[in-house]
């Protein structure tokens, strides 16, 4: 039985008061130890922590239509397979601000995208009135009428909603139905013409959420959503939405059950590919990208290859490896082609992990990443210093004055200039320095590999490498002689672990960070930071009170 | 003439008749009319990326004619390819994108991306990441100059293949307020496809309406119905989500209630065989592919035209980086910098730099697209015994000047066409007093019939500025109190 929303808060004022028993009464820096405010977040205290007592910390989200991905998936998933999405659907338009792709910002929709959400649910319509049998067996009967119509709307056009419909609703796609066949349509195209309502309506294109001017508990289904598109992006299963209507999703630990029953499941890959690829910014590599003369001979297949790699690295550790894993594990992913490409022994299985002493740096040395954060012929290391510095420390290295092109393209450098030329010459334009103080030491440490991934010795002048340098983590100088021996300073800070829980959080809930969801950041960057396993920390902010809370701020 | 179906028509005939009739009306050919009717008038946009060639320093520009005044039989070095239509064409030098330099980002892409053809201030995200707050010029024009509000405002034509790993989104061009723009496909016979869709033999009997027929005869119901379900969900949102959900509402209210009018297709409207177009690699590596594509999409710009599917379009050479210039290169061996179009220009500075000749020679490839539209243009008969040219105005600028430095002044751009616009004449090269794109668009807007005198921001620099550091340009007074709109240009 759902729990009403009252009878919810009296279970949040418990739950409080257990965890006060139970932790001792932290209370807030300054306060007098009265209640704390259910509108505000939580106390950033001196040392950097917040006090996460005295939950729960409600967060917000906004409404946003739905990425391509997730309405090919959901068409898959409320049809059972049985119709086929439309390439019509209008896709993200615009830069990410996070680096995520589920931002709202980016599915603004226009006067030829509605068009088009208009014309992708008449592809749909078509393809399901084809298969109408399939996805409705009351269908076949002689003279399928309205009863069978409105099963179809109570079970696909549900799901397609991710709720139960309410009974206005259920009434306006009826008259849809009711005026088609009223036209002269027939029962599977009045039926079509049901899809391409419901498909074009907001309830289906948008993952919203009701306002909370206050502080609230979601409801289930809203609980559901989140969960599903956070983990599979996709709509709830059966199970999910089971769990939903019994009103169990409220309670933590049925999250966490569902969270890593999702995890777990092929489905989840999609997401997870996602996430690693965006927070990384590691695209596919074209051969046609790249100066030929890097690897003679690296053609399509190897590009696919080394896009595959990178994917069952990342999916790999996600599931089986720990966030410590994901910065200094020396294992590659290899088929055929990237065992050649790496000079390794080919596996006998078509896909097999080899540790490659000369790749110790998790995915910072997967060769997609490394070729991701180059250019055409040469590395980056402005590209490669800015993921370390802005995605795994958050430490937001910001932009670059408005001249700094018609800066750089004036500064005198020498001949076949090294990176660490290029470096001594950008910093030494004071308007500089602050930024690549930071960033060039840290992508320097990367210079051994090239704009490939391949490992080089020398620059294309004959000029040695000198990957060595310093930086500051976590408020210590660390000194090194290449990558290796950094990433594993920058794995062990904690602000790393904590810059980690603020992309886990960015991802899921398809905004900016802010000091609302500092507890549910702060609690996955602690498991990171103790060596938990990555997909409890994926599961954790499923746990947290972000996913069950909604605060308009 | 084969019928021709249009299917981005968004709703056909009388709302809610009965289903055969009113779509088989709405499909039927419309008759061109004899000489002596009224054509309608046409713009074309055409923008390449990065500006002119070289820069300003030393005489070294070799864009510009000698001088102002008739314009000499070769031109200039970079649009030497424009010979063959000197009667046809003005030069303008002396235009400046004003707005752009209010943000304070003269290296940035995306602030020359989002200012060049809607000349309002972009929101600022980060470096080269600004979001655009008003439609562009062409959607403006379109908006003023099409038969009815069911036909597009403006279509926007890569001219360029977007491969798969690229893509093409617009960039300068905007629906309302900085709102996705209507894009053609960059493959030309899946752009013949959505354009015009399949044709229909007149003399065969019309086929039983289809379920995507019976669809499209519904359509207005079913927004009807859809529009219930948006205004029922936007209660229980906050005031953003709210606002988000009433936007995208208005549309399908828009598209709901657009009437169709009638159109006027040419006589030389012909819907291109797709089947008569070469194969190319659609990945387009390197650019290689334009040398098939780019000409097949200028014809069809011109046949949307004739066939009266949008009267604005667009024309935008939007690739940045790969292309090759293959028209011009024919030899595969790398012959531009870096191997692509971005560096070329960006580090060719001086006339005396060993790439200058190269990058000349691959500005040819714009000039010679823009030539071969003009021309296209001047070939197919209008509805009033003229020319299509002598109804449309082509504009070919871009979104920066000098592409070397990045800077936005001296903005390159050639008008041609619609030569009963120009009270000065054509075949001549103006040398504007420092007037600004959002001068030069107003301008465009009188040229179709309109009275605006401004477009986009107006006031003083200082009025929309982003940031108070208003960085100098070589030999040009510019500062807060600049003015956004400074007059007329000598056309």
């Amino acid at each position: 039985m759902r729990m009403a929303s009252n009878d919810r808060w009296t279970h949040a004022v418990a739950h409080l008061l257990c965890a006060v028993a139970l932790s001792g009464c932290v209370g807030a820096i300054g306060d007098d130890g009265g209640d704390k405010d259910p509108n505000g977040p939580p106390t950033l205290l001196p040392n950097g922590r917040y006090d996460c007592s005295g939950g729960p910390f409600p967060v917000a989200s906004e409404a946003r239509r739905l990425s391509v991905v997730e309405y090919e998936n959901a068409i898959r998933d409320v049809f059972d397979g049985a119709a086929t999405a439309s390439t019509h659907y209008p896709s993200s338009y615009g830069t990410s601000s996070t680096g995520y792709s589920t931002e709202p910002a980016l599915y603004v929709v226009g006067e030829q995208s509605v068009h088009d959400l208009m014309v992708a649910a008449e592809d749909v319509a078509e393809s399901v009135a084809g298969s109408l049998v399939t996805i409705l067996p009351c269908a076949a009967a002689a003279g399928a009428a309205e009863d069978c119509a409105l099963t179809f709307i109570d079970t696909r056009i549900t799901r397609a909603y991710r709720r139960p419909l309410e009974s206005e609703e259920v009434d306006n796609l009826l008259a849809t139905y009711q005026g088609g066949r009223e036209s002269g349509a027939s029962f599977s195209e009045a039926l079509a013409m049901v899809t391409a309502h419901a498909l074009q309506s907001p309830q289906f294109l948008y993952v919203t959420e009701a306002a909370a001017p206050d502080a609230r508990p979601l409801d289930d289904y809203e609980i559901a959503s989140r969960l599903s598109f956070y983990l599979w992006q996709t709509i709830p299963d059966e199970t999910l939405l089971a769990q939903a209507a019994s009103g169990a999703l409220y309670d933590p630990e049925v999250r966490r059950a569902e969270a890593k029953r999702m995890l777990a499941d092929p489905r989840a890959d999609v997401a997870l590919r996602r996430f690693f690829r965006e927070w990384s910014g590691s695209a596919d590599v074209l051969p046609s990208n790249k100066d030929p003369e890097l690897v003679p001979g690296f053609d399509d297949l190897d590009a696919q290859s080394m896009a595959a790699s990178f994917d069952r690295f990342t999916l790999h550790t996600a599931r089986n490896g720990t966030f410590h894993d994901l910065l200094t594990s020396s294992d590659v992913w290899v088929d055929e082609n990237m065992a050649s490409f790496l000079g390794v022994n080919a596996p006998t299985s078509e896909w097999a992990a080899v540790a490659v002493p000369s790749r110790s740096g998790g995915v910072l040395t997967q060769p997609l990443f490394l070729a991701s954060t180059a250019h055409r012929a040469d590395t980056s290391y402005v590209f490669r210093g800015r993921f370390v510095e802005n995605r795994l420390m958050c430490r937001d290295i910001g932009a670059p004055p408005p001249d700094a092109q018609t800066a750089f393209e004036a500064l005198p450098l020498p001949e076949d200039p090294t990176g660490k030329d290029k470096s001594a010459t950008v910093n030494s334009v004071a308007q500089c320095t602050g930024c690549h103080q930071l960033l060039d030491p840290v992508g320097l440490s990367f210079e051994g590999f090239g704009a490939l991934g391949e490992v080089r010795q020398s620059y294309p002048s004959g000029k040695p490498i000198d990957p060595s340098g310093s930086t500051n983590v976590d408020g210590n100088t660390v000194s090194f002689e290449s990558y290796a021996n950094l990433l594993p300073a920058i794995a062990e800070a904690d602000a790393t672990a904590q810059c980690f829980g603020r992309q886990v959080v960015r991802f899921a809930m398809s905004r900016s960070d802010s000091e609302y969801d500092g507890c549910a950041a702060q609690s996955i960057g602690d498991m990171v930071a103790d060596g938990m396993p990555l997909a409890d920390a994926i599961v954790e902010m499923a746990v947290s009170d972000s996913f069950a809370y909604r605060l308009d701020y | 003439m084969s019928n021709r179906i249009d299917r981005r028509r968004f709703l056909l005939g009388a709302g809610g008749a009965a289903l055969a009739l009113p779509m088989l009306e709405a499909f039927a050919p419309r008759k061109s009319f004899a000489g002596g009717a009224t054509a309608p008038k046409r713009v074309i946009f055409v923008q390449h990326m990065h500006g002119r060639p070289l820069n300003p320093q030393n005489n070294q520009d070799n864009w510009s004619p000698a001088a102002a005044g008739a314009l000499p039989t070769t031109i200039s070095p970079a649009l030497a390819a424009l010979a063959p239509i000197r009667d046809k064409i003005v030069t303008i030098d002396g235009i400046d994108n004003l707005v752009r330099h209010a943000t304070g980002d003269v290296g940035g892409h995306g602030s020359a991306s989002t200012t060049s053809m809607t000349c309002a201030v972009p929101i600022v995200n980060g470096t080269d990441n600004e979001s655009a707050t008003a439609a562009s010029i062409d959607y403006e024009v379109g908006k003023r100059i099409r038969a009815s509000d069911s036909m597009p405002a403006s279509i926007v034509f890569p001219a360029q293949l977007a491969g798969p790993e690229w893509r093409y989104n617009g960039y300068s061009f905007f629906g309302p307020n900085g709102a996705p723009p209507y894009i053609a496909n960059s493959r030309p016979e899946l752009a013949v496809e959505e354009l015009f869709g399949s044709v229909q033999d007149p003399e065969l009997p019309p086929a039983a309406p289809t379920l995507r027929d019976r669809l499209i005869g519904r359509r207005k119901d079913i927004l009807s119905s859809v529009a219930k379900d948006f205004s029922s969900l936007r209660k229980k949102l906050n005031a953003a989500d709210r606002d988000r959900l009433d936007k995208h509402a208005a549309f399908i209210e828009a598209m709901k209630n657009a009437s169709t009018g009638p159109t006027l297709p040419t006589d030389g409207c012909n819907v291109p065989d797709v089947t008569m177009f070469p194969d190319y690699a659609e990945d387009n590596p390197r650019g290689e592919s334009d040398a098939i594509t780019t000409p097949l999409q200028i014809e069809n710009v011109v046949q949307m035209l004739a066939c009266d599917i949008a009267r604005v379009g667009v024309l935008h050479f939007h690739a940045n980086n790969d292309p090759l210039f293959p028209s011009e290169f024919p030899d595969p061996s790398p012959a531009l910098l870096n191997g692509n179009w971005h560096a070329l220009i960006h580090e060719t500075w001086a006339a005396s730099d060993p790439n200058a000749n190269t990058l000349t020679q691959a500005f040819q490839y714009f000039g010679k697209s823009f030539t071969q539209l003009v021309q296209r243009l001047g070939e197919i008969d209008d509805l009033d015994g003229q020319k299509m040219l002598d109804n449309t105005l082509i504009v070919w600028v871009s979104d920066m000047g000098y592409g070397s430095g990045h800077y936005d002044y001296d903005v390159p751009v050639v008008l041609a066409g619609m030569p009963s616009a120009f009270a000065g004449g054509q075949g001549r090269h103006v040398v504007a007093n420092r007037r600004t794109l959002g001068d030069l668009y107003a301008q465009v807007l009188r040229m179709v019939g309109e009275s605006d005198t401004t477009f986009g921001a107006t006031g003083t620099l200082g009025d929309i500025a982003l940031s108070s550091d208003l960085v100098a340009w070589s030999g040009v007074d510019i500062s807060a109190s600049s003015q956004l709109h400074r007059g007329a240009i000598d056309l």
